[in-house]
């Protein structure tokens, strides 16, 4: 009977657990790795050439955003990147972006797309094309878009926050709270930062099979 | 009980809704009509039980607060609602969103019922989201979350703390027997679907 008990119980408690396949990605305080990904933008090395973090020999940091063409999350989003770059390159924190799309499962995110959507958009920061998706799974990043900011302490980068750039995807007009730049702002202005992660919607990474 | 008087309430307006389009009427007379269509409505709707109101084939996607989606699924009772979050633009949810129909078609008689809240741009409910429902023929009741008090980060870590946000994403509630169960990903097919909800269904 105690038997019997035991099972039930355990029974109910795994229908209360709740599943992901989450496995587990950076959260701030963890070190995040290096990586060399060939550039859709004439950015740092030049078109066609592989950028790596270690190339920004000035910065003090980096904003390494996961993001892709086809993702109308990462769409509405573009122009607010191309003006964190302008603000916070110039202050030691430039802009990364990442596309870690399968292009099997989303042709629009190939390569060739990237570098032509970079031309239209006349992105200022490098765009890199995470073929393998090596980065963003050591990264652990979940969707696009998805912020990792890194801060250089001695040889290593260290995660400061992670998540949502800020908290309304649609419509920037009605944004309350910039998470990113308020994480920024504290980091350059040597002050603890309040919100170290945020949450959003946004499109699964597409994972090749 | 609660629940099927919010789906109720949700087709009330999902019919009033589609009245309109209907008729093209301007915003005035759409709003002048209303008190009198509402009484003719509710009798209309007395006798809908979840397998009607689970049609959305045809209808306008109707938008619910957090709020509203969460007493839906604090209240399922012994439903088990299956709740489906997903976007136009996103390919692996509309991939697998015929597995859904077709769960509901399965299993109606086992109190199943399948939710899908998009979470499209809310000003894209009544046009490229409506759109595709009728197009794809989507049968299971959809809904489209707009929220404007809750930020994303609160309302995701309200539902589902463990949830990055990434879709397509699943919960699966009866709230009976305290089954609250989050699953994050698509589902390869209709089969991998079936086998998450039979273990609920005992």
């Amino acid at each position: 009977m105690k038997t019997l008990m035991v099972c039930l119980l355990l029974g109910a408690a795994s229908m209360l657990s709740f599943k992901t396949d989450s496995a587990n990605g950076y959260e701030p305080g963890d070190t995040a790795i290096d990586f060399s990904l060939k550039n859709a933008t004439d950015n740092i090395n030049g078109l066609g050439k592989n950028a790596s973090l270690k190339d920004y020999k000035d910065a003090k940091g980096y904003i390494v955003v996961f993001t892709c063409n086809h993702c109308p999350f990462s769409v509405a989003y573009e122009d607010r990147l191309i003006a964190l770059h302008n603000k916070y390159a110039t202050k030691g924190y430039p802009l990364v972006a990442i596309n870690p799309n399968d292009i099997k499962k989303q042709p629009a995110d190939s390569y060739d797309n990237m570098v032509e959507r970079a031309k239209e958009k006349k992105f200022p920061f490098a765009y890199l094309y995470d073929n393998t998706q090596a980065i963003a799974l050591a990264y652990g990043a979940k969707r696009t878009p998805h912020v990792f900011l890194l801060k250089k302490e001695g040889a290593k980068n260290i995660v400061k926050f992670t998540g949502a750039i800020d908290d309304n995807s649609w419509n920037e007009e009605a944004v309350k709270t910039k998470y990113l730049e308020n994480a920024l702002d504290a980091l350059l202005g040597n002050e603890p930062i309040q919100k170290k992660t945020a949450k959003a919607v946004g499109c699964t990474i597409k994972w090749a099979n | 009980m609660r629940l099927l008087k919010i789906l109720l309430l949700i087709a009330v307006m999902f019919n009033i809704v589609a009245c309109q389009n209907e008729d093209k009427p301007t915003e005035e007379e759409a709003q002048m009509a209303l008190p009198h269509s509402e009484p003719v409505k509710t009798n209309e709707l007395s006798n809908l039980d979840l397998k009607k109101i689970a049609n959305s084939k045809g209808k306008t996607v109707e938008a619910v607060t957090f709020a509203e989606l969460e007493e839906i699924l604090e209240n399922t009772e012994d439903v088990l609602l299956v709740c489906n979050f997903w976007g136009t633009y996103c390919k692996p949810c509309i991939e697998e969103m015929p597995y859904f129909d077709k769960l509901q078609d399965e299993f109606q008689d086992k109190n199943v019922k399948v939710l899908f809240v998009s979470l499209d741009n809310p000003k894209a409910r009544e046009t490229e989201v409506t759109t595709f429902v009728r197009k794809k023929q989507v049968r299971s009741e959809t809904v489209l979350l707009d929220e404007k008090e809750l930020s994303q980060d609160e309302w995701i870590q309200k539902l589902m703390p463990n949830w990055e946000g990434d879709i397509p994403a699943t919960i699966f509630v009866k709230t009976s027997n305290d089954i609250k169960e989050f699953y994050a990903g698509g589902f390869e097919d209709y089969n991998q679907l079936k086998a998450q909800i039979i273990p609920y269904l005992e």
